[in-house]
């Protein structure tokens, strides 16, 4: 058996065993463990099962990921989305299908402290769901709204996302981060137009709320200022080269940690609950890593990613042909998977006979992070999905049969973004250091 | 936390008066692989890992327990590996006395986590093993 064959193989393996509700970390470590075995050397696979793990988790670039998942759930505990949510609606809440607008608006402006999809879907679902079902919102639109903004929390910096495919591709998370910016903005409006587009059609879905006073929207402003500056710090800190992607973690873990506490918003039960939270996430998260560790020496040793570069290019296919091949497998893989899993698994050999084929490293992270997003909101795995079906309490069929609109933004979006890399990398290029 | 605040105090005193803390990677990297390893129990035993259950759960019940069962002695064997071979590893570096960059914290300090966490790791499987069973 070649290594091509067997490489492809340990792929189809590892998803065969996700299927069956192997967890992702366990599949890719057993397969890769296995793989690595037969393919190369029995003898030195101890070296591997000894050194992979304490490799996945030791170096210091990782630091990142505890600290950004710390900001993200202290900033979900200590209220901050309330206050968001009260000033987008303050400002756009008595257009047609205003408050889902805001809903979005807010998820976007949340998502700018808080790096995981799912924690700004369920923060902001249990904020905004009870005001759209007061202001007699469908549920179909009022859940997609939510599902939808809420993946914005992995484009919009910071995100974990992007932090794992800055580690795993070796590419500088500040751009990342930077790159994120402007597809996260085009996402948010392109939601809202595809809000506007269907209340437009069905002006029942989402009637406009009464228009707020001058003085709940300078309340609101007042309450929500204290997370625009931290946001300013970290993103603006991070732009101008005066923090690492480290320690703007660190800054914005602390300032999360402040902000929750001097708005009186973090008792000491819910201080412990957003402690262990950020505990088990980091465990889950580096568990995947230690398991895309050990598959990665066995991809490494197929020798599969050098031998898939080479098919590609003996196949004559444009680059551009060979892309949009690339993000129908993710929307497929997307559609099935888990996003993080589904980049951990893929991204190697990937990344590299992306850029082997000419294209910007950056803007194929924010393609990905954009396919990721899709995939969050598909069925039949799409997590947010179940993220809000759960918060708002409806049938699962509800929330998909709302869905699509959004996910004909996102393809939008996608479409854009190839026409106009620069959206991705105009930020990233006027970076200092 | 503990980590949050080192770099906290590291980096304020940077900015402003030039004092870096000597050996702030070293003690990050020292609270993150002990946060990590000494948390993954609890993921085990909590189940919090990332799966996916939409093909299974159109399984019959007691099928649904054989492939949880599966899942968890999948984890045992690569746990069981991975504790095997990682002692050896930690042994090695332990006996040519191995320390950290800049504090010289012995690596055994960075080892023992990863030792202790993945052994505990593995009775949290064998738990989640035996609800498996105790489902059918």
């Amino acid at each position: 058996m070649t290594g091509t064959m067997a490489g492809m193989l340990g792929f189809a393996a590892v998803l065969a065993l996700i299927a069956l509700r192997v967890p992702v970390a366990i599949a890719m470590g057993v397969v890769g463990a296995i793989g690595y075995g037969l393919v190369f050397d029995w003898s030195t696979l101890g070296f591997v099962l000894g050194r992979a793990p304490f490799e996945s988790v030791y170096p210091d670039s990782l630091t990142v990921v505890p600290l950004f998942i710390l900001m993200g759930v202290f900033a979900a505990y200590g209220g901050l989305s309330r206050s968001l949510y009260n000033l987008v609606t303050a400002a756009i809440g008595h257009w047609r299908g205003g408050l889902a607008m805001a809903t979005v608006g807010a998820c976007a402006v949340f998502g700018a402290v808080c790096g995981s999809a799912i924690a700004t879907a369920a923060t902001m679902g249990r904020v905004a769901m009870p005001e759209m079902r007061r202001m007699g919102y469908d549920d179909r639109l009022a859940t997609a709204s939510v599902a939808a903004g809420g993946t914005l929390g992995v484009m919009i910096p910071p995100s974990i996302l992007f932090v794992i495919y800055g580690l795993m591709t070796e590419q500088s998370i500040g751009k990342l981060f930077a790159a994120g910016v402007l597809p996260g903005i085009l996402g948010m409006l392109l939601y809202m137009a595809a809000i506007r587009w269907w209340t437009g059609r069905r002006p029942e879905l989402g009637r406009p709320a009464p228009p707020a006073a001058g003085i709940e929207r300078r309340r609101a402003l007042v309450q929500v200022w204290p997370v625009l500056v931290l946001f300013g710090v970290v993103l603006g800190g991070m732009y101008a080269g005066f923090f690492s992607p480290t320690e703007a973690a660190g800054v914005g873990a602390f300032g999360a940690v402040v902000i929750s506490w001097l708005a009186g918003r973090m008792p000491r039960a819910e201080f412990f609950r957003a402690v262990q939270e950020t505990a088990t996430t980091t465990g889950m998260i580096f568990m995947i890593l230690i398991g895309a560790g050990i598959f990665n020496y066995f991809i490494s040793a197929t020798g599969l990613t050098d031998q898939l570069i080479q098919a590609v290019r003996d196949t004559g296919l444009s680059p551009w042909t060979v892309m949009v091949l690339l993000m129908v497998m993710y929307f497929i893989l997307g559609a099935l998977m888990d996003e993080l899993a589904m980049v951990l698994l893929t991204v190697g050999p990937v990344f590299k006979l992306v850029v082997a084929l000419g294209f910007d490293p950056i803007w194929f992270g924010v393609m990905l992070v954009t396919v990721c997003e899709i995939g969050m909101i598909l069925p039949p795995v799409g997590i947010n999905l179940f993220v809000i079906q759960s918060v708002a309490n409806v049938p699962l069929a509800t929330v998909v049969r709302g869905i699509s609109p959004f996910v004909a933004a996102d393809t939008i979006r996608l479409v854009i973004l190839a026409l106009v890399p620069a959206l991705a990398t105009w930020l990233p290029g006027r970076m200092s250091g | 936390m503990a980590g949050v605040a080192v770099l906290m105090v590291d980096i304020s005193t940077r900015k402003t008066i030039g004092f870096s803390i000597l050996g702030t990677i070293d003690l990050m990297q020292l609270a993150q692989v002990t946060c990590v390893f000494l948390v993954l129990p609890l993921v085990f035993l909590r189940e919090s890992h990332v799966a996916v259950d939409f093909i299974t759960e159109r399984f019959p019940s007691r099928l649904q327990a054989i492939v949880h069962a599966v899942a968890a002695l999948l984890g045992i064997a690569l746990l069981g590996a991975i504790l095997w071979y990682s002692w050896g590893q930690a042994a090695i570096q332990l006996r040519q006395g191995d320390r950290s960059v800049t504090l010289g914290i012995p690596m055994a300090f960075y080892w023992a986590p990863l030792l202790l966490g993945t052994c505990l790791s593995i009775f949290a499987s064998v738990v989640v093993l035996f609800r498996a069973f105790g489902k059918r």
